[in-house]
């Protein structure tokens, strides 16, 4: 197990310095100067000559990748183009609202997936029916649609949570840092959830057809515990990994739901440097974001492996 | 048809050499698996030969490697007096006519989107370039060779029976009038009725076209039945080799000896007598035995008669009556407690079952 | 971004192989494709999705109002008659705005599924065939698209390209490619070791035809369908996009522009919300009912159940007998008349088929075991010898049900509550079934599954349980049972499997074992030790044993009384001595000849002509007679009952006087 887990970290680190790769020269790709697009068309050269030799901008391609690099290995990401504030720190700030929508979103989409998808699978009929119609009018819904839905339903007519804003866990405590997300974490979750419970429909039908099933029932061992021990476990492998795959997407929920909910995190950030063509935030927000899929995909390969040992030798 | 006993021509139809395969494992540096390891064989036209072995003797890499479908990582391949030791998948179309196979599993061996005629039609085109027309004509041939109706032609593999389907590979397999085909367990998924049946047809073939076999079973007898010479495989050795008839009799090999009396026979007397000697020719179950040596006879854990030498030293190619044997005790050179007690052995051991 | 963008990897998971789905012919797929394209909801959804296509084509001439017009008079309407949908905050008419907001985003989202279809299926296709090192540097290229969120990328892209939807579209078609790559890839690696694809190896075949003709056809399914929901997903995100106000042009309506002008007017005009809700669920919905319903046709393995089901079915009154066409045959009695430890009696085990009838695959089976004795179902497959055995610890898998009577030390289990039924089994029948190395469950280790039953019926202390878990295992013959204990289930060959399998049957002490087909997956020479196994462990411990087989040879080492099964009858039920010297059924006798065990070389073997009939086609006369050399008229003109040939021995043959004196054709190589 310990063997695996440094097998997959060193899968990993190659992974991360591509991503951070791709996320330098993306940015570089700007046709013309990154400063004359900071300054806008009524800038003179002499201006965005100065503004480019303030922000490094004059160095060779690679030799500012060397410099960025070894900075973000160090925690460094530059400063901002446009508030002049350290874009780690800007990225850091930002983090607990993204991070507490994704992590809860996932949860609640793995855990009410896996209930869905065993319901639908061993009790067939019309509940498999209710699982199926529910989990496709959630695929079929765009978030921002369902995110007004519910601010009008459960804020507006129903003053029951905020509509907007977010509460600090740390200062602020749980009750208001939950009653804030849940609006946009259901929103969030929607899309994901039919998708999980699709995924953990057929992964119960086809665990249920295992002949470790018929084994185990023919040893006395009672109905319920096969289903709940064995079962379960065997079918929850596939879900995870699938819930991998699908955190890219809410990754990209978050950004949506942050901007409608108002929330003051990395989605909005992103959103407001694209805007104001703040160059180095937008470079470290995609780091920042593919790290947390990379690290989320490590965290379902170790989880797969703690589950089912087969995973282990690959 | 070569007489069993006797030996084979000069230039015989297949000849392999030192053969060894390696399989790569999947992970990181890993050690690989040899599969197959030092196999020679020959084989003449019209002969069949018998290769019998349990999962993991090589014995399906042999005919595998043949037929270009394992890597071969030393030793040779000759078919017809060509060199075919590295043919790639692509260059194959002149063996082609020459060797065919039949696979065992006959649901997977036939695309279930190609109706028959298309799939006996395969080679012929392939190989010999036929067009659509002149090829039904053949293909119609074939079905009634193996006694399949006309009709099937234009039906689909999920149309047919097990043993059906295993005709239609059969009859894919003659289509080229090859000199060679490779039956990969061919008999093994069918039942006991259906066994017959197409052992009885294969056996019409050969009498009527002169194809060799190479016939790959892990079940002695029949293959003893089925064969004029048997090669018996562990782990990627050859332990025995002779003609059939003998070998059924009087297994010389103790590996042969444990193989020969693991299959019960449906006779409530003989098969009393059988499971005694079963019990008597293996020292050890699987479950009980020692990994087997690096060096040495494969088979030592589980042998009665293992001897020190046996676990250091590989047994040499031993001839013993008509037959060749890999085992210590054969050999009177070999340093073996018992060594050159192999008539005691061989006629101590085993009663044969049959008269 | 909202998505159902491609998790098609999602859907190779867990779901049955490409392999498995492949093995259908084209005809039935084309079948099942026009089936579904008949279905009403389905041709709702494609007709929602023509009409979204064509009036976005003709948004022009269909709009009554330009969508830019502003009228200031007449702001935020509901619905009225000259504004069908009412109007915006600035008097826009809602009706044209849709009309018109929909045609770009259309035909954008095409551009990703173009992209991302040029780059992984040629891709996904070499890789899958080549392998190796190109598969590697490619898994490492989709990890590397996999870890980057395609919203965030996209945002980015909008930065550097001045907001350039072309190009936004592209990149979007790379970064979802990887999805497309790994199905097509998995699903040429399952082709590629296809034996079929082998066979077209041998003979010479070209790669690319190969390619064009084996593998390609397998992939282009779930291709095809994948794109529908590829196409969806995309059409989300780039309404995601145009909610952003990314990409698209600000001053031409869009969908989810529209949707983003209502959301600033929630608290006052929710309405503005509801018609291109509406449009946009409905379009995307559609998309994925027809994705879904079309990849409902792909051939799939999809497994029947083996969980019981809590309330077990029971036949009707009218099914219970089977096809009637067969009394229950008279029992041999007992030593002292006291009833055998385990008898079954008229068992008739019978499946629903669609149609909603029953279908007997067990029509009337009846035989007995005594404490210490083995009593073999023997038969080729297809006979009713597995669910034979499956019903008598009621584990038949689902759509099955039983009838007539199983009772085990006297006690009537057909009829009993699955409740009732799970504490019978373990601790009073057993079973040990076929593929040793599938029946463990592959996530728990040896001890903790051999353990949890010893639990169940014993209960103790842990040091108790794990004593008592080490002594099974040393029980059925594995020495380093601490290590064996440890391992898990891939871990172990196929006989240690077995033997585990067996550990696990014996955990609750039972009375009878039965055991399907528990050597036939093995080698001979461990077939040979699970045989001493179960024989030794059935002195020690005087299981009645029940034990399907197809092998004679099995029956002569193992067997006391044999049942020879064919169509879902017993043909034949006589001592194993008796059966195998001198049978009294033709079918019997067939299986006998086709032996090639004990054959003489060279001499083709005697066979029965023909296959089994499936059940659907049992005839309601003698149901060996299409195969049977004996057979004369009088065999085809009604049920023929089972007969007392003998003491213990019953025959369901008409001609069984003349099979006694020899009538038969002698056997060749059987001996006696």
């Amino acid at each position: 197990m310990t063997r695996y887990v440094l097998r997959r970290l060193a899968v990993a680190v190659p992974l991360v310095l591509v991503v951070a790769t791709i996320s330098f020269f993306l940015v570089q790709l700007v046709p013309g100067s990154p400063a004359a697009a900071i300054l806008g068309p009524t800038a003179t050269q002499d201006q965005v000559d100065a503004l480019e030799r303030s922000l490094g901008l004059d160095a060779p391609a690679t030799t500012q990748f060397v410099d960025w690099l070894t900075g973000a290995a160090h925690g460094d990401l530059g400063r901002s183009y446009v508030t002049g504030q350290p874009v780690s720190d800007a990225l850091s700030q930002a983090l607990a609202p993204t991070l507490s929508l994704a992590v809860l979103s996932t949860l609640l989409t793995l855990g009410l997936g896996l209930v869905m998808g065993m319901a639908a699978a061993v009790r067939g009929g019309r509940t498999d029916k209710a699982v199926q119609w529910v989990g496709s009018l959630g695929m079929a819904i765009p978030n921002f649609w369902l995110a007004a839905l519910l601010v009008f339903v459960l804020a507006i007519e129903l003053p029951l949570f905020p509509a907007t804003g977010y509460a600090e866990l740390a200062t602020e405590g749980l009750g208001p840092w939950l009653s804030h997300l849940v609006l946009p974490v259901l929103a969030l979750s929607a899309v994901n959830l039919g998708q999980i419970a699709f995924q953990a429909r057929a992964a119960f039908a086809d665990a249920l057809g295992r002949d470790y099933v018929r084994t185990l029932q023919a040893t006395g061992t009672p109905r319920r515990r096969v289903l709940f021990k064995h079962v379960l476990r065997n079918a929850s492998v596939p879900v995870v990994t699938v819930t991998g795959l699908t955190f890219i997407f809410t990754l990209g929920g978050v950004v949506i739901l942050e901007l409608i909910f108002n929330l003051p995190g990395l989605g909005n950030l992103m959103l407001r440097s694209v805007q104001t063509n703040d160059f180095s935030v937008v470079q470290g927000g995609v780091l920042y974001f593919s790290l947390a899929v990379i690290l989320v995909n490590l965290v379902v390969d170790v989880a797969t492996a703690s589950l089912d040992p087969r995973v282990r030798v690959r | 048809m070569t007489v069993p006993g006797t030996t084979s021509p000069s230039s015989p139809l297949l000849r392999i050499a030192d053969l060894h395969v390696d399989y790569k494992l999947p992970g990181w540096r890993t050690t690989p698996l040899r599969a197959v390891d030092g196999v020679d064989l020959t084989l003449a036209e019209g002969e069949t030969l018998g290769v019998v072995g349990e999962s993991g003797s090589g014995k399906s890499t042999i005919g595998r490697a043949l037929l270009g479908l394992a890597p071969v990582t030393s030793g040779s391949i000759e078919l017809a007096g060509h060199d075919i030791t590295h043919t790639k998948a692509g260059d194959r179309k002149h063996i082609a006519s020459d060797l065919q196979v039949v696979f065992q599993d006959p649901y997977g061996s036939l695309n279930p989107s190609r109706t028959v005629g298309k799939t006996l039609a395969e080679p012929l085109e392939a190989v010999a370039g036929a067009d659509g027309s002149t090829a039904l004509a053949e293909i119609r041939g074939l079905l009634s060779k193996v006694r399949l109706p006309d009709d099937a032609v234009d039906r689909y593999p999920n149309a047919f029976s097990g043993g059906q389907r295993q005709r239609i590979a059969i009859a894919r397999a003659m289509a080229v009038n090859p000199k060679l085909i490779v039956c990969d367990e061919a008999i093994s998924a069918l039942d006991v009725v259906t066994q017959a049946q197409v052992l009885n047809l294969l056996r019409d073939l050969q009498r009527d076209t002169g194809v060799a076999f190479l016939f790959i079973a892990h079940n002695l007898p029949v293959v003893s039945y089925f064969s004029d010479r048997v090669l018996v495989l562990y782990r990627g050795r050859v332990m025995e080799s002779g003609p059939a008839a003998t070998i059924h009799a009087r297994p010389a090999h103790p590996y042969s000896q444990a193989l020969r009396a693991a299959v019960p026979v449906p006779d409530v007397a003989a098969q009393r007598v059988l499971r005694r000697q079963r019990q008597a020719v293996v020292r050890a179950t699987t479950a009980q035995a020692r990994p087997a040596p690096e060096q040495g006879c494969p088979f030592a854990p589980r042998c009665p008669h293992a001897a020190e030498v046996c676990w250091t030293t590989r047994p040499a190619d031993t001839p013993f009556e008509d037959r060749v044997v890999a085992c210590h005790v054969f050999d009177a050179a070999s340093g073996h407690p018992q060594a050159g007690g192999a008539p005691d052995l061989v006629a101590g051991e085993l009663a044969p079952t049959a008269p | 971004m909202t998505t159902t963008v491609p998790t098609p990897v999602g859907q190779e998971v867990g779901a049955a192989t490409p392999a498995a789905r492949a093995a259908r012919p084209v005809g039935a797929t084309a079948r099942a494709v026009r089936q579904t394209l008949r279905r009403p909801a389905v041709l709702i959804a494609l007709g929602w999705l023509v009409l979204v296509v064509v009036t976005s084509l003709l948004a022009g001439p269909l709009s009554p109002f330009d969508p830019l017009a502003q009228d200031l008079g007449s702001r935020l309407q509901g619905p009225t008659a000259a504004h069908l949908l009412g109007t915006d905050d600035l008097g826009r008419d809602l009706l044209s705005r849709i009309l018109h907001g929909g045609g770009v985003l259309l035909l954008a989202a095409v551009v990703p599924v173009l992209v991302s279809y040029l780059l992984g299926v040629p891709a996904g296709l070499l890789v899958g065939y080549v392998g190796g090192k190109a598969d590697a540097v490619a898994d490492f290229v989709v990890n590397v698209l996999f870890a980057i969120p395609a919203l965030v990328v996209v945002l980015a892209v909008s930065v550097v390209t001045d907001n350039n939807l072309p190009i936004m579209t592209v990149v979007f078609g790379v970064v979802v490619s990887g999805g497309i790559f790994r199905l097509v890839r998995a699903s040429t690696q399952a082709s590629r070791d296809l034996l079929y694809v082998d066979a077209a190896r041998v003979s010479g075949v070209t790669r690319t035809t190969i390619l064009a003709r084996h593998i390609l056809p397998n992939v282009l399914g779930p291709l095809i369908v994948q794109g529908f929901l590829l196409y969806s997903g995309a059409f989300l995100f780039l309404t995601s996009l145009s909610f952003l106000g990314l990409g698209f042009d600000p001053q031409e309506p869009s969908w989810g522009q529209l949707v983003f002008d209502a959301t600033a007017k929630l608290d006052t005009d929710p309405w503005l919300m509801v018609p291109i809700g509406v449009v946009l669920i409905a379009t995307v919905a559609a998309l994925n009912y027809v994705g879904n319903a079309l990849l409902a046709t792909l051939p799939s393995s999809r497994r029947a159940r083996l969980l019981t089901p809590t309330r077990r079915p029971v036949l009707p009154v009218a099914d219970a007998h089977g096809t009637g066409s067969t009394a229950p045959a008279p029992l041999p009695a007992g030593p002292g008349g006291d009833e055998p430890r385990l008898v079954v009696e008229g068992l008739v085990v019978s499946f629903r088929g669609e149609d909603g009838r029953w279908q007997p695959v067990v029509d009337g089976v009846s035989f007995a075991v005594e404490r210490g004795r083995t009593l073999c179902l023997v038969g080729e497959s297809g006979c009713g010898k597995t669910m034979t055995a499956l019903a008598t610890l009621g584990l038949l898998p689902e759509g099955g049900a039983a009838a007539g009577s199983v009772r085990l030390g006297g006690q009537e289990l057909i009829g009993l509550d699955e409740k009732a039924m799970a504490r019978v089994r373990g601790s009073r029948i057993a079973l040990v079934s076929q593929e040793p190395m599938v029946a463990l469950d592959p996530c728990f280790s040896v001890r903790s599954q051999l353990g949890d039953v010893v639990r169940l019926h014993r209960g103790g202390s842990r040091a108790d349980v794990r004593t008592r878990t080490l002594d099974l295992l040393r029980l059925v013959g594995i020495p380093n049972a601490e290590r064996v204990g440890r391992s898990f289930p891939h871990q172990l060959s196929g006989g240690m499997a077995q033997r585990v399998c067996i550990a696990l049957a014996l955990a609750g002490e039972p009375d009878v074992l039965v055991a399907d087909e528990p050597t036939t997956a093995l080698d001979p020479t461990i077939q040979a030790e699970i045989l001493d196994l179960l024989r030794s462990l059935q002195d020690s411990l005087g299981l009645a044993l029940v034990l399907v087989t197809h092998d004679l040879g099995v029956v002569a080492d193992i067997g006391d009384t044999a049942a020879v099964m064919y169509a879902g009858q017993v043909v034949e039920l006589a001592p194993v001595e008796e059966l195998l010297a001198a049978p009294r059924h033709p079918y019997s006798r067939g299986l006998l000849d086709a032996m090639p065990e004990d054959a003489e070389r060279g001499v083709p073997l005697r066979t029965v002509p023909g296959v089994v009939p499936l059940p659907k086609d049992w005839p309601t006369h003698c149901r060996f007679a299409a195969r049977c050399e004996l057979a004369t008229d009088a065999c085809r003109t009604g049920p023929v009952p089972i007969e007392v040939v003998g003491p213990d021995h019953q025959s369901r043959c008409i001609r069984t006087a003349e099979t006694a004196r020899g009538v038969h054709p002698v056997a060749t190589g059987g001996q006696s």
